[in-house]
């Protein structure tokens, strides 16, 4: 193959590998996420009753987060 | 993932009662693959999976301020969550009346788009198996495009024309003036792209990119595949059924 083919194919390869890097999701490990999803459950208390979570609201004078989500704040989602 | 982080965090520590409820089960939840505390998440754009998480900010007497589809990176949430913190001065505002308050609402959650850096307009591109979803299943009739994306000439979608999703969830607040959120059409209001969300988030290296069998995973939310037993109870009933039918029958014309 001549040189100058070769360098093309060599940077059209590199131009490739560096896109799929790019596409490539950004992951966060297993122990990062333990850590994480750890804190949240534990240094905020998370009500499970609305009308709770409304009359502290109240006492406190504070809006809410109330998020519905499929699973469990400190298990599987 | 974005709950946790800064400024999210110390924001719903310290300024927000906290509570969640798990809609596992109910109708307009969605799916996905199961995933443990221990598993690995991946980063995704702002929007993506709202049939599977609703994050809603109330007022102390119920009323909804603000209701965020899906995931949303910290730093856009935090914004999103000081925004209910205005609309909250709208709604306890007693030289208002309800008229003026919902029209006020509703000016507030589009003009709010104009406060939306680049930045974060980039992170809130609608996956694309959500785009394909829309197109493919309700191009008539779906809120996602701002007109019909379909170029005549090449038949083909122009993304240009798809709406991104923090545009999706301040038009459709606006639609939803402070109602009580016991009133709340979440099933309509979170209604885009596919019901399955999954980024195959465990199975993916260190660099993200997906390797290994996905083929055999767990399953969360509504999709058969998350309720095996309960699926082939269902499907052992309906064969029982239609073995006794015919039975049945005979015996009522012998007797």
């Amino acid at each position: 193959m001549p040189f100058l083919t070769k360098s093309l194919a060599g940077a059209a390869l590199s131009l490739l590998l560096l896109q799929t890097a790019a596409h490539a999701e950004k992951v966060l490990s297993g122990e990062v996420c333990s850590v994480q999803v750890h804190k949240l459950a534990s240094d905020i208390e998370w009500y499970k009753h609305l009308d709770e979570a409304e009359e502290a609201a109240k006492e406190q004078n504070k809006l809410i987060v109330w998020i519905h989500m499929v699973g469990k704040i400190d298990g599987a989602t | 993932m974005s709950l946790s982080n800064e400024p999210v965090f110390s924001l719903l520590k310290d300024q927000f009662i906290c509570g969640y409820k798990d809609i596992e089960g109910k109708g307009y939840a969605g799916s996905s693959g199961k995933h443990l505390p221990t598993g690995q998440a991946v980063d995704t754009s702002n929007g993506a999976g709202p049939h599977n998480i609703q994050i809603f900010v109330l007022a102390a007497d119920g009323t909804v301020l603000h209701c965020l589809p899906g995931y949303w990176h910290a730093e856009d949430l935090a914004t999103e969550l000081q925004f209910a913190q205005q609309l909250n001065k709208v709604w306890q505002d007693q030289k208002l009346s309800i008229q003026q308050k919902d029209q006020l609402f509703s000016q507030m959650q589009l003009a709010h788009l104009k406060d939306h850096s680049r930045a974060e307009r980039n992170r809130s591109h609608m996956q694309g198996f959500d785009v394909l979803f829309e197109k493919d299943h309700r191009l008539a009739s779906t809120d996602v495009f701002y007109h019909n994306p379909i170029d005549p000439r090449t038949g083909k979608l122009d993304n240009r024309l798809v709406k991104t999703t923090d545009v999706i969830m301040h038009e459709r607040m606006a639609a939803r003036p402070f109602e009580p959120y016991k009133m709340f059409d979440t099933a309509v209001y979170s209604d885009y792209g596919k019901p399955m969300y999954d980024k195959e988030e465990d199975f993916r290296d260190a660099s993200g990119q997906v390797v290994g069998d996905t083929s055999d995973r767990n399953y969360i939310g509504n999709d058969p595949r998350a309720h095996p037993v309960q699926t082939e109870v269902k499907k052992q009933g309906k064969s029982i059924l239609r073995q006794a039918i015919p039975a049945l029958v005979r015996a009522a014309i012998s007797h």
